[in-house]
Parts: structure tokens; sequence; C-alpha cells
């Protein structure tokens, strides 16, 4: 885990709770990314996120350091964030979704280029659209795997599933991401 | 090298993308991209949709978003419906020893004559009883008005005592509830 992370815990269970405030500020963005993706609402997601910093702080005795303080932390507020879903739609999102098999498949014949030209902040714009209409189980893996920048053991700890589904779900996820990218890209192309 | 028909697959693509072959089978792949124009630009795609999702922004927490943390975590855990309820009361009872003590100080000073304290005791026993009277009948009306809307709460005896109390200890609750909720948001 990370030393600062672990200093700032060490001095919070020493009797100096205010200094749990820069372990919130270290890891309040990257969170919130993870709440809104998971989500879809930025308002709902914020709650959560200060929701997961309290509870956090509560089960703090309970952290044993054997991982970092952010899989430990990321996997409360996936957690809180899946209850939401889950109550919101009345069934977990990730049972309701159809899952692309083309990830395995070989590359089209007629693949064209993403284009080269694209604005860097078109691509992001496009990228993030797509990202919240992935289906939940993609859309969580990639978010912790890019955002939270976790390796495959760390994002099967968070999510509890075996690393092979993870890796799954991962390569999946990206290239069906990759699909409707170039979908979109083809669909501008035919319009200009 | 795995493929179907003459491409790699996707997986393989993902794979060579995350480093995670083999040296040799790198190799082989490579080799095979420098040939192939068809897998080259499907892990070309790859690759940008790979670099625009590392470049993504992050999305920032509003103003005030650490303090409303702390607040909530340095507030401690919240206090009960009743325990607010006597917490207030506190500030009343105290109010009345410090007036009682301070009416006991003039008394025993001095201040207030016989004669005055008389009269004071006369009107202040006159107003008790006046609202003694008023809240006794009050009582009864409501007593009357319940049994002659509610049989079911007293038509059965301690049934329908204890059904009542029921009712007023949920609905206490629900007060709790929507009292806390609104403490908890601010």
């Amino acid at each position: 885990m990370s030393d600062v992370d672990q200093d700032i815990i060490e001095q919070v269970r020493a009797g100096n709770p205010r200094r749990y405030a820069v372990l919130v500020d270290r890891h309040k963005d990257r969170a919130l990314t993870l709440a809104v993706r998971l989500t879809g609402n930025r308002e709902e997601a914020e709650e959560l996120v200060q929701d997961a910093f309290v509870r956090a702080y509560k089960s703090l005795d309970q952290f044993r350091g054997d991982a970092r303080f952010g899989t430990w932390f990321y996997r409360i507020l996936y957690n809180l964030c899946m209850t939401k879903v889950t109550r919101r739609r009345g069934r977990f999102e990730e049972l309701d979704l159809e899952v692309d098999q083309s990830g395995s498949g070989a590359v089209a014949d007629d693949e064209p280029s993403i284009h080269e030209q694209l604005e860097r902040e078109e691509m992001q714009a496009m990228i993030s659209a797509e990202i919240e209409s992935l289906p939940g189980q993609f859309r969580s893996v990639i978010t912790l795997f890019y955002v939270q920048e976790m390796s495959y053991e760390e994002i099967a700890s968070v999510l509890d599933r075996p690393i092979g589904t993870v890796k799954t779900n991962l390569f999946r996820g990206r290239v069906l991401l990759r699909e409707r990218v170039l979908g979109r890209v083809k669909g501008e192309m035919k319009v200009i | 090298m795995k493929t179907t028909a003459l491409h790699c697959t996707s997986e393989r693509l993902n794979l060579l993308l995350d480093a995670k072959l083999a040296p040799g089978e790198e190799k082989e792949m490579r080799d095979h991209l420098s040939t192939c124009r068809q897998c080259r630009r499907a892990f070309e795609n790859l690759s940008r949709v790979d670099v625009a999702l590392r470049d993504l922004p992050l999305i920032t927490t509003g103003a005030g978003f650490t303090r409303s943390v702390m607040d909530r975590i340095l507030a401690g855990p919240k206090s009960s419906f009743a325990f607010r309820v006597l917490e207030r009361m506190s500030y009343v009872f105290g109010l009345t020893i410090v007036l009682g003590i301070m009416i006991a100080a003039f008394v025993l000073s001095g201040v207030f004559d016989q004669a005055g304290i008389e009269q004071t005791q006369g009107v202040a026993s006159d107003v008790m009883g006046r609202a003694a009277d008023t809240v006794a009948n009050s009582i009864g009306v409501f007593t009357a008005w319940l049994v002659q809307y509610l049989p079911f709460a007293f038509g059965k005896g301690s049934m329908g005592v204890a059904f009542f109390a029921v009712a007023v200890v949920m609905m206490l609750a629900a007060v709790d509830r929507l009292v806390g909720r609104r403490i908890l948001q601010k």
C-alpha cells in the first residue's frame, strides 16, 4: 500500500482524526469518477463517496493493511454504488445487459481507422459517453483499470471476482469500446 | 499465433496491448502486424482507445467536499430523538433552577414583604387553578373524541390500548427519522 496513506492511517489511529482529511483529499476525485461512472448521476455519486469515506473511517480499525488503502476503500464505495443501482433498478445491472461476445473474435476485414485527426477533446468526450453506456461489468472494470490504475489482482479484490473474469471483462470492454467508437466515427464520416 | 482465418483475435491484440504476451509470442505477433494491414489497423485503433482512456480527465468534487466529510466524521454518532428531546428539556430545567434560586434569594433577603408575597401567591394560585381546569377539560374532551371516533382502540380493553401505544411509537419513530434526515442533510 502507499506509504503516504499508511502514514496518515497511523496518525488517525494514534488519535489525530483530522489527518483523515488528507486521505479524503488524496482519493476524492478518483472516487467520484468511479462513482459517477457506476451510477451515472453526479449528485448521487458525490453523496455515495461521502458515505464511503465516513464508513471507511468508522471501519478503519478493521483495515489490516494487507492491501492498499485504495483497494479496500474502493471496495466499500463499489458496494455502496451497486446497492444504490440495485435499489434504483430493482435488480443488479450486471445481470440485465447483453454481453457482446465479439471480444474473442478476429478483427474485421474492413476495419476502418479511428480518424487520426479526431481532436483529443472530441475523442475523450466520445469515450466518456461510450463508457457510460457500457454494460456494468465492463464499465466497472475499465474504470478501475484506467482511472484508479489498479492491477488485475486489485480489481478482482474490489469486485470480488476471479482474476480471469476481470481480464475477460477488460478485454471485452475495450473491444466493445473500440467498436462503438468506430461505429460513431463511421456515422460521422457518412454525415460529412 | 492464434488467429481466426488469417487475422489476430481481439484477445491477442489486447494481450499485446497490455504487454502480457511471452517475448517470443510478442515478436511473432509484431512480425504479423508489420505485414497485415487489417490487424495493424485494429491494433492501432485499440491503442488509440487505450490512450484516450488513460487521458480521461477526472471528475472533480465540489468545493467543501472534504469539509463535509470531516464534519460528519467529527460530529460523532447522531443522537436519538428521545435523547435530543431530553437534551432540549435540560435547558428548561436549568433555567427553572436558576430562576428558583434567584427568587429564593430575593425572598430570603427580604426584597418581597409578606403582604406582597401573599398577594402574589393568591394570583398565582388562581392562575394555576384555572390552567389545571382547562387542561382537565381538554383531556376529557379529547378522550371522549377518541372513544367516539376510535372505538377499536378502546373497545377491547388492554389490546386496544396496546394498539394505540404501538401506533404512537411508530409515529414518533417516523418523526425521528424525518428529523434525523433533515439534520443529516444540513
